[in-house]
Formats: structure tokens, C-alpha cells, sequence
């Protein structure tokens, strides 16, 4: 085969001629990303109710028939048909055989369309001896016209779901939009050909000994980290010891409108994370402007020994210090002193009144890692060119104008980077709240995580369902706060978070 | 190259999907409603290996565990698999094996995991088991034994009631202690209190002296504002004398939240006061039961404590027992309930359930023929129940036991006894005392020895006149049945009780106020749960 | 001239005044984290602790260290502690250095789905109770391979350390090649070697954040002799779970459990700072 451009004898498989760099085969294009969007939508859909119950959620019932999909169909072989489609379809787009996918996607499409019409569904209306679940089956239409125990039903948000997924899937295959975000490196194509024209094969033989070292890795990414994941299916089951059953969105209906102390411990998430960010990232730079203008270095450096040591202490130990010299009795270290001194007559109990509780948490995060947030302020400063402050003592700028108009403007793109990095991490607090508060603060210190923790490991009739459904709620703004972070920073930095 | 990646993540995608997918879904479900049929109890025979789940209260393995499962395997012949889980988890393994479908043959509850477990469909009904038993039928049984096994009669998977526990003992419960020494230093003498039927008043006014004449901030600490299980109200009994802390069935045989009504306000009222007072330890809070005791035993005067709520019988003793070795005064004096309150409340008593996994192999009759309606035989395998293995934790044969010294130099006690003599030996985990008892409290079984008991000798009067006291003055707590919206919703609603509880303690919140929150954040579950509760009888 | 001199003279008073008054800030502020810690010391060595306001040891005992060395019940947590930060610290350095040692072969098919699907791991978890369940059905409950296991893939550090990789000069992997170096061989005689430092700051970071570990046991670990020291010593704190000792109180041997929980790093980390803040920074900067 020969180069059409330059005339030069190609080798096998070569996709760019080596010596002038022009395109050999037909380019492959893009990926079709949309087109998988709308598969994964159509899989979301198949667990999202297809019909629903019309009652009203009360709080403290667990309505029975509340809701039917894939997850109780009778026949699950037809789910596992369909997802199977799925499947198909995805690899269909991956292979650049887009076309073939909407087949994969209508026959999927056809399949639900079968299960919906002419299957039976499960409905769950007790427990029997042994520990296994009483059913009674429905078809969908009976349920639908005639309604079940007093309720009427009508057509669930899956159904919705599933004809978005169903069309994104199809239009997808159409659109590229990859093409917009693909960014020229610049490089001339002929210096890639060497890697480019090798066959997958010979690559793959070549790197056989690297994909042995990252197994793994990568087992334990898939079992820790994606096993996991696919536990999220568990939010929309009722699973009180074990036997869980389909029960659609009834647990985000209730958790959204009328579980107080959901609220509230999404108002705590909220409030204690950002100004205990705040706080820290405020004195942590004040300390390290201090800290930078100590002259004396052994002095500087002791400081800094000192200032880093908390934030290797534990939270058990920092609640274990805290709680020795907070404490309530007459001769605690800081009541003690107070009253001594006259500010209060009777002991205040820092650690469980809920009108200290914040406080006192705030003062033991600023304790534990004001002195280590430091050390990216430090590293930041010493970069600054000593020559600029020295232009400015020329100019007569005295130290609080050198600050202003050198010092900080430096330090801003550092400032705003950790807070960035920590704003992403906001709905991730838990130990340091898990191991300082008490029940008894629990309306200013109950925080998402420990709800969950709390909710779930309370009682032997806890609904891991529920607490599933909590937890997802909080990956799910997490997950939005930390694309939110990435698309900041790289607007101020000029690269991601992630 | 890009293909090719392209390529590798669809494989990735495909094999991670299916991979957890296919686990989904189909979840078992066997429903043979299989009615219990009649049983001829006469020709049961033994059921082969079985496992048993139980708490710290058998001796643990610690603490010559071994032996006493030897020794009952050479009584009764039976091969059991013990599981032993900590102590202080044991209702969350519970709670966790339950979860995975790994279910033990018998297993230990308390009256809340009973109702809940017998509810869901995983306990086997014994009751026609009960009502056929050797210990049932043997006229050994005290008086009060109907009524305690009565609480286990709890509502199952198929909405019929039934008894899915049995208790071999009593709950106990709990009365109040004060100290002779400080009701001394307030210019009071033990004729005060003792033997008689204070009203709250009187009984205020005493404990307000004994506040004023001690260096301590505090006269009672108690642990927690609150208890965990029924009777809730127990470690401050004279505080909330009337007022019902749950849902309860009144004299009109309805049931209403004993948190919302008025006798609820009071005692919440009395105990902000009792705080304002300096009466009740602020530190109460969260506090654990040994925090709380060692309070009462603190050497410390600022942190000592005079009056303690705790638990009858045995522990009247160990009390004593404690406070001599820190070398305070010893001496006690247990008061009778006051007035306001009536009784003291008996708990409910932790029952053996046999599980639905050993219903499905057959060997429910058995377990309950020769493992359960043993325990109280009147014989050897009761005393292995109640006083531990012979020769290990106990003995009867002429020997001098010598108890271990903590220190040198401590004085060596020792005490010799004659052939026939029933006397416990030194407990394997700490040789410095004697063995106390085993699983089941001689003072609390609810059926006697076949003639006298043993072991009757070793128990100090101290403990049986407590005991006796108590069992007069005392009434055994009703159980709460479970349903299902009960049991989704106590949680949450336990949760703002006890958070009105501590604030209003604390003088955080007025009662109105507490009222108030409570209503708003669980009241429409109260309400859902009443609502079951009350069509329970429909 | 004596404008001058004017000039220079207000330039050294102001140059005296900040540094004093900086310098007793920061001695103030060392006080405050010092202090604290001082007393916590003071409490363990001291038989009749009772939370006074003194600042040094009443009545010196070392009985509350020797309780927590006789004590099974509380040098068991010890050594669990010491074992799960060893083995821990070990497998999450043999992850994270081979995953980054792969995450630098920019031309390994499936490189970018590798990398993506670490990436992923960071914007979205399965959250606490599938985690949970997961752990459950592996039959890992009670057993410490569940707080090993889940802690020692940690793809913050594993990026970290790929970072760290990055900076090692192509010319040196290409010239081990031309050497018939296999890529095994490349790991062991190049790559590591060269990463001293890097090992010892994500080391450190791993040992930390295993000896630091409360969450994992509290919710993996429910059997009594497989507690850590963390757990032990909150249980301690706050329930007062203290074994009964007539010749110290229990103050004084949560106290020195308190140092002992604290003492390892303590001891090493004045050595090792320079390890601790090269990880932040070039988690930072280069992430």
C-alpha cells in the first residue's frame, strides 16, 4: 500500500504515513457520548416507577403497592433482557457501529414495552413465618383501571424517562459533540505515527507486564469504590433485615418533604463546613503573613514545628484534650478559670449545650489545622521575589501598603485554590463531627453523614433503604459541588480539581 | 489507539453493569404458610447441632465460658455451637446476622428485638410448647411467672399473637439508694427514710438538706436523663413518678403518647427544677451506667454522689461491696417508692426465642424439649444455669478456698468448707473475688429448686431483704406491641423526646416550648403510629 | 543630613516594635497549642488528676503507663494500631506506586479508561451503607482486612504519587529500555529508588491516616479484641470505660492513653516535617 500524498511505501496497519503525516485510512469519528448518556438514562429509567400510586405520603406510612418497574416485575429475566440490550447498544456506539445501536436501543425499547403490557408485577403486603416477603402479583393495566386498596394509579416518571432516554439515544447517534471540546495539541501527525500505526496487538503483548502490576489496582477500585455504586439501587427498596422490596421514590418523596431531621442535618452540613472553612482559611493566612515576617529562623522554624503538630493528632484525641480542659466541673481548666475570674457563676458545658456546641467545634478545628493550613500560604510567600518588596521600601510604601499591594495580590490565587479544594469536600464532613458531638447536640451538630450513620445503626429496624436514599442524596450534591469547584478553578487557575 | 481505549471502556462499562445487576432483583421468597401443626411431645427427640446466640450475662469465655458449655453438654447431652459476641454490641451483631440471612437457632432478645424479629416472621411460636412443658406443669413456678412470660406473647408475621420468647427469670428493677453518711450530715437519721412512704415533698426537702450540707455540686447522677429500654423511666423514678415516657394503653383501653400529656409537663418541670437546684448532676447528660456509679463512689467530695437509682437485688450488695473497698461508708439504705409513684417498675425480661432457621430444619421441638424447658429443671442443668459449671464456679466438696490479693500485702481471705457444702469458688477472670452467678439470678428465677435451693446460703441477706422489698413494691412493665409503623417511626420519635428531655433539663427550652418542638417535628408520626396502634384490636 | 537620620531612626524604632510584638504573638500562640498538651501530660503522670488547674504533676506517678502496659484490655488496642498501620501503610504504598508507575505509560492502551475510572471515584461514591453492605457480603466484618483493605486504595495519594513519577526524566526509563530493562525491572531499579522522598511523604500521609483511624473500626469492627487504640481510648473518654485501678484514677490513665495515642508521631515527626509539607505542596500545586 502506498501513501497517497507522498508515494512512499506504507507498513501494515498504518493509519498516518510516517513520512509526510497525512491521514492513511478513513479517520474514525469521535465517540458519540450523548448517544451513551441516553443508555444510561433508558437503564436509570428501568428502575424509576413505571406506575405509580396517586396517595399522598404521610408521614410514618409505608404505603404498600406504592410503585412498580423492572426491580419487581415478576419475571426479572425480562430486566436483565433488556439491560443486556443496553449493553449491546453501548458497545455498538463504542465500536463506531452507531447506526446498528439503534437497533439495540429500539429492541430494548420493544422488550419494555413487552414487560409493561404482558407481565405480572410483585406487590408486597406483609411478612411471612421464616423471614421471606408475602406477594400478591398484579398486571399493570388491572392496576391502572381498577386501582389497588383504595388508591388510584397513574403513569410513573419512568415511562417519561424512559422515552427521553430512548430518543437522546437515538438523536445521539447523530450528534458529536466531542469535536467542540477536542483541543489540537499541535504536534506533528508524522512524529505519532510510530505510536499510532502499531497494531492494538502488538501494543498490548508490549504492555502485558504493566497491565499486571495495575491488576490490583484496579480490583480494588472495582470491588471498594464501583461495587458500592451499584449498591445505590438499594434507595429505591424498602430493606428492613434483610428482603428488600421495590418501593419507587417513596423514600426521596419523604426525605425531601417530611423529614425534619433530614433538613436539619443538611442545614448542619451546610452551616458548620463553610465557616469552619471560613475561619481556618482566614487565620491560617493572618498566621502565615505573621509567620513570614519572623527574621529570626530557628525561632521561625520552632514556631512552625509547633503550629503543625495538632493536625496529626486524631479527632479522638483532640475530643480527649478538649473534653479534659472543658470540662463541666468547678475545676476544669477553662470553667475553672472563669469563674475565678467572675465571668460566670455556674460551669458551662462546652461540649453539650447546643448554644456552644458550634463554638466550641469551630475552636477545635482552628486548633487542630490553622498551623498545617498554613504551609501552602508559606510556600506561596517565599516565592514572592524579595527585589518587589524592596522597589516598594524604596518608594516609601511602609509595611501595611507593601502588604496590601504586593503580599496579598500574590497570595489571592493561592487563597482562592484551597478554598476551592475544600468547598468541593464540604459535604464530606464527618469524623470530626461523628466523634465530638453527643445526642444531645444533635440539633446544632447532626450532620448528613452522621444522620446516616446514626439513622441506620440506631435499631435493629432501621431501613437501609432510607439511609441508602440519604447517602445518594449527598453524593449527588457532592458530586455537583465538586464539577461546580472543577469549573471554577479552572476558570481561575487554568486547570481542574479533579 | 483511541479505538481501541474506546474498545476497553465499553468491555469495562459492560462487565461492571452486568456483573452487578445480575445480583439485583431477584430477591427469594418462599411463602408456605405451614400452620403448626400439633406436636406429640412425648416422642420429640434431641436436634442434633444447633447454635446459640447470646450476651455477656452467660459466663463468658473469659470467664471459665468453656467449662460451664462442658458441663452442660455432659447434663443434657446436647452439641451446641456458642457465638458470643461482645457485651456491649451484642444487638447490633444480633441486628447484623439477622440482616445477612445467617440466622443462629436460638438467640437472646430483649423484649423490643423480640416483638420486632417475632414480627417480621423470624422467631418459631412456642406456645404450645409452653403450654406442654415440664416447667410449666412442674407446680415449681412463682406466683409472678404468667405475667412475665405473658410480655412475650407479642404479635407475629401472620397478625396473630403468640408467644416467641420465653424468660426463664424476672426483669428486675430498679429503686433508690441513698447514703446513711449523708443523710447523717444533713442532721437526718436512717429512721427518716427507711421503711417508709415519703411523699415528694418530703422527699425533695430531704434532698435539698443533703445538698445544702454537702461539698458535692450535685446529690444524684444518674445515667442519662432518659433509659433506652422499658421502663424508661427508671433511674429517676421520683421525678417522673406518673408520667409515661411512650405510647401506652390507658384505662380507657385506647392508646395515647404518655409523652404529650400533662403528666409528662410536670415531671419534665420538676426535673429542670431539680437541676436549677443543684440536685441532679448536669452532667447527667449522656452519662454512661459506670460513669454514673462511679460517681457514687468517687472518693472526690466535689464529685461524689449521696442518691442513686440503680438496679435491686444483687447490686445492692455489689453497692456496698464497691463503696467499702474505696473505703467509704458503706451502709444504704434502699427507700420505698414515694408516694407520687406508687411502685417501682419490674423490666421486661430478655427472653430465649428459637428462630425460624431452626423451625425450617426441623429442629425447633427438640432445641425447646431439651435446651429451653431444661434450664429450670430443678436439678443439675439449673444450677449449671444459674451458679456455673461444678468445680469451676462453684463446688461441694470439704476444701479451703483462697481468694488472689490485688496488692501485696492486702490480707489473704480464705474460707473453708465441709464435704456436701455448696460454695462458689474464685472467678477465673478475677481471682480476687468469688463467682456471683451465672445467666440466670438465683434471687429472679421464675421457678424454684426441686426442694430447697443450694445455693440459697451463699446469698447475703443484704440482697434477699433488698430483693424482697423490691418484688412488694413493684410491678412488672407492659410491653408496647410492635407494628410495622412503629417500628419504622420510634426511632425518629425517641430521638425528639429525648432532645426536649436534655434541653429541658438543662433549662435550654421551657416545657411549653419542648412541647411545642415536639409536636412539630414528630407529631404527625406520633399520629401514624397511634393510628396503628389503635386498629390493632379491629 | 538630619532629615536622614530622622528617617533612619523612625525605620529601626518601627523595626523593633513589629518584630517584638509579632514575636510574642506567635509565642502566645504556640502557648495555646502547647498548653493544652502539657496538661493532658501533667494529668497522666500525676495519681490524683482530677482536672485541676496546675500545671504540673501533684502527686507523680508513672502508674498510669504502667496500666496501660499490664493491661490487656488496653495494650491490645495498642498493638491492633500498630499492626493495621504497618500492614496498612504497606499495601496502600504497593497500590499507589504501582497504579502511578502505570498511570505514566501515556501510551498503554486502555491508559486514559484507567485513569477516568479513577477520576470518576473522586466526584461520586456509593456512600457509607452500600460501602457497608459491600463489606458485608465479602464476609470482611470483623476482621481487619476490612479497615486495611477499603483505606489503602486512596486515589488522592495514588494521583499524588503519579505526579511524583512524572517528574523522573523520560531519558532515564528510555535509556533502562535500551538496557533490556523489563518494565518490573524499570519499577524496582529506577523508579523507586528515585522516589525515596516521595515514598516517605505518602508513607507518612498512609501511617497517619491508618494510626488516625476511628471511622472503619466503628463501623466494620464490632468484636472487643479487635479494637484500636483510637476507639479504645474514645471509649474511654467518654464513657468512662476505664479498668478499675485502686492506685490512680481513671483521669490519670485516660491521660496517658491520651499521650500514648499521641506519642509515635510526636516523636517522629520533627524529623520527618520537611516529608509532610513536600506532600501538601505537591498535592497542591500539581495535582
Amino acid at each position: 500500500m502506498q501513501c497517497k500524498s507522498c508515494n512512499s511505501e506504507l507498513p501494515k496497519n498504518a493509519k498516518i504515513c510516517p513520512k509526510c503525516g497525512a491521514q492513511v485510512s478513513k479517520p474514525a469519528g469521535n465517540l458519540k457520548v450523548i448517544s451513551i448518556f441516553g443508555f444510561v438514562i433508558m437503564l436509570i429509567a428501568s428502575m424509576l416507577p413505571f406506575v405509580q400510586s396517586g396517595e399522598e405520603v404521610l408521614d410514618g406510612y409505608v404505603p404498600k403497592a406504592f410503585a412498580f418497574s423492572f426491580m419487581n416485575i415478576s419475571v426479572p429475566v425480562m430486566w436483565y433482557l433488556f439491560i443486556l440490550l443496553l449493553v449491546v447498544g453501548v458497545l455498538l456506539v463504542v465500536a463506531k457501529k452507531e447506526i446498528f445501536s439503534i437497533c439495540a436501543s429500539v429492541a430494548a425499547m420493544i422488550v419494555w414495552v413487552i414487560s409493561y403490557f404482558g407481565f405480572t408485577y410483585e406487590i408486597v403486603v406483609g411478612k411471612t413465618t421464616g423471614g421471606g416477603l408475602r406477594k400478591e402479583y398484579t398486571t399493570l393495566m388491572d392496576i391502572l383501571n381498577n386501582g389497588y386498596d383504595g388508591n388510584t394509579y397513574h403513569i410513573g416518571v419512568g415511562v417519561y424517562v424512559m422515552v427521553i432516554g430512548l430518543i437522546v439515544a437515538i438523536a445521539g447517534v447523530f450528534i458529536d459533540v466531542l469535536k467542540h471540546f477536542k483541543k489540537d495539541l499541535g504536534v506533528d501527525s508524522k512524529y505519532l505515527s510510530n505510536s499510532i500505526n502499531q497494531s492494538l496487538g502488538l501494543k498490548l503483548y508490549y504492555y502485558r507486564g504493566f497491565y499486571l502490576m495495575y491488576l490490583p489496582v484496579l480490583i480494588m477500585i472495582l470491588i471498594f469504590n464501583y461495587w458500592p455504586m451499584l449498591g445505590c439501587r438499594y434507595a429505591f427498596t424498602r430493606y428492613v433485615i434483610g428482603n428488600p422490596y421495590y418501593i419507587g421514590l417513596y423514600h426521596f418523596q419523604t426525605m425531601l418533604t417530611n423529614d425534619t431531621f433530614f433538613w436539619r442535618a443538611f442545614r448542619n452540613t451546610l452551616i458548620l463546613s463553610i465557616v469552619k472553612l471560613i475561619l481556618n482559611t482566614g487565620f491560617a493566612v493572618i498566621i502565615s503573613l505573621l509567620l513570614n515576617e519572623i527574621v529570626n529562623m530557628p525561632f521561625k522554624k520552632t514556631v512552625q514545628t509547633i503550629v503543625y503538630l495538632p493536625h496529626f493528632m486524631s479527632w479522638v484525641v483532640i475530643f480527649s484534650v478538649f473534653r479534659m480542659i472543658l470540662s463541666v466541673n468547678s475545676s476544669g481548666v477553662i470553667n475553672g478559670f472563669l469563674i475565678n475570674v467572675g465571668l460566670i457563676d455556674s460551669p458551662i458545658s462546652f461540649l453539650a449545650d447546643t448554644r456552644y456546641w458550634r463554638g466550641t467545634f469551630y475552636v477545635m478545628n482552628l486548633w487542630k489545622d490553622t498551623g498545617w493550613g498554613t504551609v501552602l500560604f508559606l510556600a506561596t510567600l517565599s516565592g514572592i521575589s524579595p527585589d518587589l518588596y524592596e522597589a516598594a521600601q524604596i518608594d516609601g510604601a511602609n509595611r501595611f501598603k507593601r502588604l496590601i499591594y504586593i503580599t496579598l495580590p500574590a497570595l489571592a490565587n493561592t487563597i482562592i485554590t484551597v478554598f476551592i479544594l475544600n468547598l468541593a469536600k464540604v459535604m464530606n464532613l464527618f469524623e470530626s463531627v461523628f466523634v465530638t458531638k453527643s445526642s444531645a447536640v444533635d440539633s446544632v451538630a447532626s450532620v448528613l453523614q452522621t444522620y446516616v450513620y446514626d439513622k441506620t445503626f440506631a435499631g435493629g429496624n432501621s431501613d437501609y433503604g432510607y439511609t441508602t436514599a440519604v447517602g445518594l442524596f449527598k453524593s449527588f450534591v457532592g458530586m455537583i459541588l465538586v464539577l461546580g469547584c472543577n469549573y471554577a478553578s479552572k476558570k481561575v487557575r487554568g486547570r481542574g480539581i479533579v | 489507539m483511541k479505538k481501541t481505549i474506546k474498545k476497553l471502556t465499553a468491555v469495562g462499562l459492560t462487565l461492571t453493569s452486568v456483573m452487578g445487576l445480575v445480583a439485583c432483583g431477584a430477591s427469594n421468597s418462599s411463602s408456605d404458610d405451614s400452620k403448626s401443626k400439633s406436636v406429640d411431645w412425648s416422642s420429640v427427640e434431641k436436634p442434633g447441632t444447633f447454635s446459640v446466640m447470646v450476651d455477656g450475662t452467660v459466663v463468658k469465655d473469659t470467664n471459665g465460658g468453656q467449662a460451664f458449655y462442658d458441663y452442660l453438654a455432659e447434663l443434657t447431652g446436647l452439641d451446641i455451637e456458642w457465638i458470643r459476641p461482645e457485651h456491649s454490641a451484642y444487638y447490633d451483631q444480633v441486628a447484623s446476622t439477622f440482616a445477612s440471612g445467617d440466622i443462629p437457632d436460638v438467640v437472646l432478645l430483649s423484649s423490643d428485638y423480640l416483638a420486632l424479629y417475632a414480627n417480621n416472621g423470624y422467631l418459631w411460636d412456642m406456645t404450645d410448647a409452653w403450654e406442654n412443658s415440664e416447667t410449666k406443669n412442674s407446680g415449681r413456678l412463682i406466683s409472678a411467672a404468667e405475667k412475665i412470660e405473658a410480655a412475650n406473647v407479642v404479635l407475629g408475621a401472620d397478625g396473630e399473637y403468640a408467644m416467641y420468647g420465653y424468660s426463664p427469670f424476672r426483669g428486675n428493677g430498679c429503686c433508690t439508694y441513698i447514703k446513711a453518711s449523708w443523710l447523717k450530715a444533713a442532721g437526718l437519721s436512717v429512721d427518716d427514710v427507711k421503711d417508709k412512704t415519703l411523699t415528694y415533698s418530703e422527699y425533695y426537702d430531704i434532698l435539698k438538706k443533703m445538698k445544702a450540707a454537702a461539698a458535692s455540686d450535685y446529690v444524684i447522677s444518674a445515667p442519662g436523663w432518659i433509659g433506652t429500654e422499658a421502663p424508661y423511666t427508671n433511674y429517676l423514678p421520683e421525678f417522673y413518678q406518673d408520667a409515661e415516657y411512650t405510647f401506652y394503653k390507658n384505662a380507657d383501653g385506647e392508646y395515647v403518647d404518655g409523652f404529650s400529656e400533662e403528666a409528662m409537663q410536670n415531671a419534665l418541670q420538676r426535673i429542670q427544677d431539680a437541676v436549677k437546684d443543684g440536685i441532679i448532676d448536669s452532667e447527667t447528660e449522656g452519662q454512661t451506667t459506670s460513669q454514673a456509679r462511679n460517681k457514687f463512689y468517687s472518693t472526690d467530695p466535689s464529685t461524689e454522689s449521696g442518691v442513686f437509682t440503680y438496679w435491686a437485688g444483687t447490686w445492692a450488695d455489689t453497692l456496698v461491696t464497691n463503696l467499702a473497698n474505696k473505703g467509704l461508708d458503706s451502709e444504704l439504705v434502699a427507700i420505698y417508692p414515694i408516694e407520687e409513684l406508687g411502685t417501682y417498675t419490674e423490666r421486661l425480661s430478655t427472653a430465649w426465642c428459637i428462630t425460624s432457621a431452626a423451625a425450617d430444619a426441623g429442629k425447633a421441638e427438640g432445641i425447646y424439649k431439651y435446651f429451653i424447658d431444661t434450664m429450670l429443671d430443678g436439678g443439675d442443668v439449673q444450677m449449671a444455669w444459674e451458679y456455673g459449671a461444678k468445680g469451676t464456679h462453684w463446688d461441694d466438696k470439704a476444701e479451703t478456698v483462697t481468694l488472689a490479693t490485688a496488692k501485696e500485702g492486702d490480707a489473704v481471705k480464705s474460707y473453708t468448707y465441709s464435704e456436701g457444702e455448696f460454695h462458689f469458688l474464685p472467678s477465673p477472670e478475677d481471682p480476687t473475688t468469688l463467682m456471683k452467678k451465672n445467666h440466670i439470678d438465683p434471687v429472679l428465677a421464675i421457678a424454684s429448686f426441686n426442694g430447697t435451693d443450694p445455693g440459697a446460703k451463699s446469698l447475703t441477706e443484704n440482697v434477699t431483704e433488698n430483693f424482697e422489698m423490691f418484688s412488694s413494691h413493684s410491678d412488672v412493665a407492659t410491653p408496647l406491641p410492635m407494628t410495622e409503623t412503629l417500628g419504622n417511626n420510634i426511632t425518629d420519635i425517641n430521638t425528639a423526646r429525648n432532645e426536649v428531655i436534655s434541653k429541658v433539663a438543662l433549662n435550654q427550652m421551657t416545657v411549653e416550648d419542648g412541647m411545642k418542638y415536639y409536636k412539630d417535628t414528630v407529631g404527625s408520626k406520633v399520629e401514624a403510629v397511634l393510628k396503628s396502634l389503635n386498629s390493632l384490636g379491629e | 543630613m538630619s532629615d536622614d537620620k530622622i528617617v533612619v531612626r523612625k525605620k529601626k524604632k518601627k523595626f523593633k516594635v513589629f518584630p517584638l510584638v509579632n514575636g510574642l504573638i506567635f509565642i502566645l500562640i504556640s502557648l495555646i497549642i502547647i498548653i493544652p498538651i502539657w496538661k493532658v501530660l501533667c494529668d497522666s503522670l500525676d495519681a490524683r488528676s482530677a482536672y485541676g488547674l496546675n500545671l504540673h504533676p501533684v502527686e507523680f506517678t508513672l502508674g498510669g503507663y504502667q496500666a496501660i502496659i499490664n493491661r490487656t484490655s488496653l495494650y491490645m488496642p495498642f498493638v491492633i494500631s500498630v499492626v493495621t498501620t504497618i500492614v496498612g501503610t504497606f499495601c496502600g504504598l504497593l497500590l499507589v506506586t504501582l497504579g502511578g508507575y502505570v498511570l505514566i505509560q501515556w501510551e498503554m492502551p486502555g491508559r486514559n479508561f484507567f485513569a477516568y475510572m479513577l477520576l470518576f471515584t473522586m466526584i461520586f461514591d456509593g456512600g457509607m451503607i452500600p460501602k457497608y453492605l459491600v463489606i458485608k457480603e465479602l464476609g470482611l466484618m470483623n476482621t481487619l482486612w476490612a479497615v486495611i483493605l477499603p483505606m489503602s486504595i486512596n486515589v488522592y495519594n495514588l494521583v499524588l504519587m503519579r505526579n511524583f513519577f512524572e517528574g523522573i526524566p523520560e531519558s532515564l526509563f528510555e535509556a533502562a529500555q535500551i538496557d533490556g530493562c523489563s518494565p518490573m525491572g524499570i519499577f524496582f531499579k529506577i523508579v523507586l529508588p528515585l522516589s525515596k522522598a516521595a515514598l516517605a511523604s505518602i508513607g507518612l500521609m498512609f501511617s497517619v491516616s491508618f494510626w488516625n483511624d476511628y471511622t472503619n473500626f466503628k463501623l466494620y469492627i464490632s468484636k472487643n479484641n479487635l479494637y484500636n487504640f483510637q476507639i479504645r481510648l474514645r471509649s474511654m473518654v467518654s464513657d468512662s470505660d476505664i479498668p478499675n485501678d485502686s492506685s490512680v484514677s481513671p483521669e490519670t490513665i485516660s491521660s496517658a492513653a491520651t499521650i500514648v495515642a499521641v506519642l509515635p508521631f510526636a516523636i517522629i515527626y520533627p524529623f520527618c516535617q520537611k516529608y509532610f509539607v513536600q506532600g501538601v505542596n505537591v498535592g497542591a500545586v500539581k495535582e
